[in-house]
């Protein structure tokens, strides 16, 4: 980067402000570039644009934070500090999630040194997204990994894992083991035929029970808009599965019948253990360990 | 056997999307961040989607991320002020004139008459703003702050240290006064917003089938509460009154009749199962939600009648045009009409 451009994207970032020395803020800008076009070489047109769209501002700050500047300091906490703690309480108002942001405010100032270095969690911001953005993110990627890791370490309770099988009152349907393996194979593959979006508003309706307004703000969509794709997915979804089941397992009407209605035979432990067998367990590693640490 | 299937589907789409990660790698919370503020090329934010689409840990991750966006928007230091942009001026008339005129001619008379009742004299005592902190304590609880920026790192170093070892200890929130107080004194005071203790009405003891269906919705809220489920965003609900608004905000229901500067809270249980409303009147308002809910007030929050459906179905949207008459989607794409207040719903 030549000096002069170097020097209007400071200005842009108001890094004098903070007294971020130009060399600083150059090794963050290629810091950012590098996270961004990984393993390409970017055009010189593609980096000032790429250049242009960052939050500067934002990555001027947190270099300043990073280098433990006073002033930026002052200013982060003053405008930056209370609504890190308004959205921790919001993730978690039991005080979970504001004990997280407590200990990321103490990595953030960087207490821990290497090397006679201050190691600042600011130096993982690249400035693509808004300084409030990145925080709320990592705050919510630490939420959910602790949340992950204690449900990994505490026992099952005791109901699902020794509670006696019930005694069945009639002989058990031969079929229903087939008819329920049957349901279950189409329905993942009428899951897996959907396009992503539509895969992701599913997942987080029905399994992160999200709100509307909430699967709304992440996919940047109106509520009402989220609301009609769930319903024609679902739509999608039911006439694909009763088609798989007709065509790839030949079942007639009453079969097909028979397919949904095993899924609510035995409601309960015995059906969620049915649900969740072994084969489908999959070992939780948390992968986040070996990712940058921010 | 349509409905049944509708049900088992959702029972076992809960279970098939629950649990799996995907076998590439997770966000990271930047890239998350970046993706979210939409800074990411095309390609990017397919890729980016087609992962959280199928990886369980991610969503988790979104879903905590979209929680902590409900709350207040963190104030963006230094924004520039928007261009004077001229023709909002006769257009934001224009506009509210044609719905204006549009309401008229579909709103019957005898709604539009409830519309124009007084409001009750509870309402108007319970908008009473609350008097601001005095301006000596905020000045305190500046001095208290720790003077550098490090001491304050170490301050919540120590304190989170200390929280470890109380585990159950209920949180001090002194803390975080501070820290609102040195952040902005005046804009903290100008944002508080008073809310009004519930009206004895809204406390009332329900029927049975309300409180049964209450207690479907609560179970599911305090299931969800174990897991990453987090708070219903803010809901607002405009009336034909431009001063005159609803509100949702955890678990309280809230209304204003000035145009927002004062909040009142009318009903502080069911807030948290509420996924939409609609008010045909500045007295009337429906609010509709989980597992059936229905709420109804026709004296502008004084009093809520639960008006439910009778199956626990998610609700989506609803659309009432008077105290009598309104419609509901379900999610599920299911649609019910009332035309006795909600006392019977018929499908259509």
């Amino acid at each position: 980067m030549n000096r002069e451009t170097l020097q209007q994207l400071r200005e842009q970032a108001r890094a004098d402000r903070w007294k971020v020395p130009p060399d600083v803020f150059l090794n963050a800008l290629e810091r950012s570039a590098e996270k961004s076009f990984a393993g390409r070489t970017p055009t010189d047109a593609e980096l000032n644009r790429y250049y242009q769209s960052l939050h500067l501002e934002d990555l001027a700050l947190a270099c300043a934070c990073a280098m433990g500047r006073e002033d930026a300091w002052d200013h982060f906490v003053r405008e930056f500090r209370p609504a890190m703690y308004r959205s921790a309480d919001a993730i978690d108002p039991s005080g979970a999630a504001r004990e997280i942001a407590e200990a990321l405010y103490a990595e953030l100032f960087g207490l821990r040194e290497k090397a006679g270095i201050r190691q600042s969690v600011f130096r993982y911001f690249h400035g693509r997204s808004s300084l409030a953005t990145w925080l709320r993110s990592l705050i919510a990627q630490r939420y959910v990994d602790r949340y992950r890791e204690r449900q990994r370490l505490e026992p099952l309770p005791e109901e699902s894992s020794a509670a006696p099988i019930r005694a069945r009152t009639a002989p058990p349907d031969p079929d229903r083991a087939r008819y329920v393996a049957a349901l279950r194979t189409v329905l993942a593959a009428a899951i897996a035929a959907l396009a992503p979006r539509d895969r992701l508003r599913l997942a987080c309706y029905y399994a992160q029970e999200m709100t509307l307004a909430q699967i709304a703000s992440i996919t940047h969509e109106h509520e009402a808009t989220v609301s009609r794709h769930l319903a024609r997915t679902r739509k999608a979804i039911r006439e694909d599965v009763e088609q798989r089941l007709a065509t790839e397992h030949g079942f007639g009407k009453r079969e097909i019948d028979e397919c949904f209605q095993s899924v609510v035979d035995d409601a309960g432990n015995l059906n969620l253990a049915e649900w969740l067998d072994t084969d489908r367990k999959k070992s939780v590693v948390d992968r986040s360990m070996t990712e940058e640490p921010s | 056997m349509s409905a049944d299937r509708d049900r088992i589907l959702e029972q076992a789409l809960k279970h098939e999307l629950r649990g799996e990660e995907s076998t590439t790698p997770h966000l990271d919370p930047e890239t998350l961040a970046a993706w979210q503020d939409e800074a990411l090329d095309a390609a990017q934010m397919e890729t980016i989607e087609l992962h959280v689409s199928s990886c369980a840990r991610c969503q988790s991750m979104l879903a905590a991320f979209a929680r902590g966006t409900t709350a207040p928007p963190i104030s963006a230091p230094a924004v520039e002020t928007p261009r004077f942009q001229w023709w909002r001026w006769w257009l934001a008339p224009l506009a509210a004139g044609a719905a204006a005129v549009t309401l008229w001619m579909v709103v019957p008379e005898q709604q539009r008459e409830i519309a124009t009742a007084p409001p009750s004299p509870t309402a108007s005592v319970a908008s009473t703003p609350a008097a601001p902190p005095p301006a000596a304590d905020l000045a305190q609880k500046v001095d208290a702050q720790p003077s550098s920026p490090e001491k304050r790192a170490r301050a919540a170093d120590s304190d989170l240290k200390e929280n470890k070892l109380k585990v159950e200890a209920p949180r001090d929130d002194r803390q975080q006064l501070k820290d609102e107080a040195v952040a902005a004194p005046k804009q903290e005071v100008a944002m508080a917003q008073p809310t009004a203790p519930p009206s004895p009405a809204s406390t009332a003891p329900m029927a049975p089938a309300a409180a049964a269906r209450e207690e479907v919705a609560g179970a599911r809220s305090a299931e969800l509460q174990k897991s990453t489920r987090f708070a219903f965003a803010p809901l607002e609900v405009p009336t034909l009154d431009r001063s005159v608004r609803w509100r949702v905000t955890g678990n309280r229901i809230e209304r204003t009749d000035d145009a927002g500067q004062t909040w009142a809270s009318k009903h502080e249980r069911l807030g948290e199962n509420i996924a939409a409303g609609s008010a045909p009147s500045s007295t009337v308002a429906w609010f509709a939600g989980r597992a059936g809910i229905v709420i109804l007030t026709t004296d502008a929050g004084a009093t809520f009648v639960e008006v439910g459906l009778s199956e626990p179905l998610d609700i989506a949207s609803i659309s009432a045009t008077d105290a009598r008459r309104a419609v509901i989607s379900t999610v599920a794409g299911r649609r019910f009409q009332t035309d006795d207040g909600g006392r019977t719903w018929r499908s259509f």
